[in-house]
């Protein structure tokens, strides 16, 4: 017996999940495979959003994976000098704190929902080829090992992405573009007047190369984690190092409590030149879709997902190959969507890494006064530009 | 009295290049999509390198938790 579908989803993250979703939907007979026993447990995130991304991607709100919604973001200096900025404006990661477990399995139902097969504890072990053509995957599940058969594997394996690099496609990064991260869920944190209606974040050398972030889930619990680029981490285990010691010095965590713990990869690189050959195509994380500013990537790889998904649908209906030919109008969609944001906010993560404490501290009290409104790599320039011509020079390329 | 240790269940495995503390692991794929020379397999539970790994030590810093290391680095391979 050979097992055939038009497409195979390897991963059920948001971005498997939304091209799924968006592929059932336009009538292709669909399979999603994820190697976990359990969709989106455990959870490895922040569970920051922007509200825009569901309306973006049609996934109705629904109550059971909302932890918290917040008015904004708080971005904190190393002095202390902080900038408030609304949630509409914030980035991608602000607006919602969700239950990102809950999340990622109403983003599976609505895969479901439109028709697509679900399979869970089943790894992808490798690709089938035929003369250079993407066929299908070879899959673990539970204690048996075979073939599927697909007219085109979406790569939607996250962070750690194998099945990209199976198919030749060069997803390898360099120390400076990969963000090693660390996260307590704390509980049991000391009021404070302005939480838990903030995201925080911290910069400066509380995490070199990267922030600290804290997201509250409910009036004493909070997300609390950091990344820090590979390139600054010299010994092992100075991730934990970096976070013990500013959860040390946070007075609202004194008496905190652990309730989990969550490791994990973040991509900070530019855009990857290549998602698509024949019978295959890479979308969210494995596709490096995170913003390399942020960190964040849920909504992002959902809005590629659905790209995907929709892209799939239209060759289905003209009775397309699937050819890398055909899979264009998907590297196009997403690079229109999020090419040039991407692009640019590496550039300034660039810049960013090399800026001191007291940089920052200027930098964040400068912003402040100045009412910035949208935290766009753009507005913020603009403002530096006028006020501290001093350090426009490290920023001059970009204006 | 002292306290007499009865049974350790092993908890680094190496193969020659590098050593995974399986107890400390929490499989989260950093080193995975990190790896330069694609040498390291995450069965969501198991991981294992192969032997196209060139000892870089990418994984070593990038890994969170302080899982990897090299076999001799190992602080319980030294107890030996
Ligand atoms: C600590 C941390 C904090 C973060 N915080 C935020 C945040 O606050 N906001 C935000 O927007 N983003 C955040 N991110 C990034 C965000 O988690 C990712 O961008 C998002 O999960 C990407 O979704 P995805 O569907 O591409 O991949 P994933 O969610 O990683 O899903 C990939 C799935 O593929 C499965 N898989 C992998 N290999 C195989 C295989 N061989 N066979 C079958 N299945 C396989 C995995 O088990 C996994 O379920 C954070 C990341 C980390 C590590
Ligand atoms: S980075 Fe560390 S914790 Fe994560 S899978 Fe690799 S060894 Fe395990
Ligand atoms: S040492 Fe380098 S090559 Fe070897 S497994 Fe680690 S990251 Fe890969």
């Amino acid at each position: 017996m050979t097992l055939k579908y038009d497409v195979v989803v390897v991963g059920a993250g948001p971005a498997g999940s939304s091209a799924a979703r968006y592929a059932a939907l336009g009538g292709c007979n669909t399979l999603m495979i994820e190697k976990r026993q359990e969709i989106g447990s455990p959870v490895r995130c922040g569970e920051g959003i922007a509200r825009h991304f569901l309306d973006d991607c049609g996934i109705p709100y629904e109550n059971k994976w909302v932890a918290q919604e917040v008015k904004g973001a708080k971005i904190i200096s190393p002095a202390g000098n902080v900038l408030k900025i609304d949630e509409k404006h914030a980035g991608n990661e602000v607006g919602i704190v969700l239950e990102r477990d809950a999340f990622d399995k109403a983003c599976a139902k609505l895969a479901a929902k439109a028709g697509s097969e679900i399979w869970v504890k089943t790894t992808a072990v490798g690709l089938l080829k035929d003369d250079g053509r993407v066929t299908g995957v070879r899959v673990k599940r539970l204690e048996e090992e075979f073939n599927i058969e697909a007219d085109c594997v979406v790569a939607a394996d996250g962070y750690e992405s194998q099945v990209g690099r199976w198919a030749g496609m060069k997803t390898l990064m360099k120390a400076g573009d990969i963000t090693g991260t660390l996260q307590y869920r704390l509980t049991n944190i000391e009021p404070d007047p302005d939480f838990p209606h903030y995201c925080e974040f911290f910069l400066g050398t509380c995490a070199p190369a990267g922030y600290i972030w804290v997201f509250p889930k409910d009036e004493c619990t909070a997300n609390v984690g950091l990344g820090i680029s590979l390139d600054r981490l010299k010994n092992k285990m100075d991730l934990k190092m970096y976070l013990d010691a500013f959860c040390k010095k946070d007075p609202r965590m004194k008496r905190a409590q652990f309730l989990d713990m969550v490791t994990g990869g973040v991509s900070t690189c530019p855009p990857i030149k290549e998602t698509v050959r024949d019978g295959i195509a890479m979308v969210g994380d494995a596709a490096r879709h995170i913003d390399p500013i942020t960190g964040g990537g849920i909504g992002n790889g959902c809005l590629a997902g659905m790209i995907l998904g929709k892209v799939l649908s239209e060759i289905k209906e003209r009775g397309g190959t699937y050819s890398k030919e055909d899979l264009q109008p998907y590297e196009k969609g997403w690079r229109a969507e999020l090419e040039e944001t991407l692009y640019r906010n590496w550039m300034a993560k660039n810049k960013l890494v090399t800026l001191s404490d007291e940089d920052f501290d200027k930098i964040i009290a400068t912003l402040s006064t100045a009412g910035i409104e949208k935290l766009s790599v753009h507005a913020m320039l603009k403002v530096i530009k006028e006020r501290h011509p001093d350090l426009v020079a490290k920023f001059a390329d970009m204006i | 009295m002292p306290t007499e240790l009865v049974s350790l269940r092993p908890n680094v495995r190496d193969n020659g290049l590098m050593a995974i503390d399986d107890m400390l692991c929490m499989h989260c794929g950093a080193c995975v999509g990190t790896c330069p020379t694609n040498a390291i397999f995450l069965n969501e539970v198991y991981l294992t390198f192969n032997e196209d790994c060139t000892q870089c030590g990418m994984c070593v810093k990038v890994c969170p938790v302080g899982a990897i290391d090299y076999p001799h680095g190992h602080k319980l391979t030294q107890l030996k």
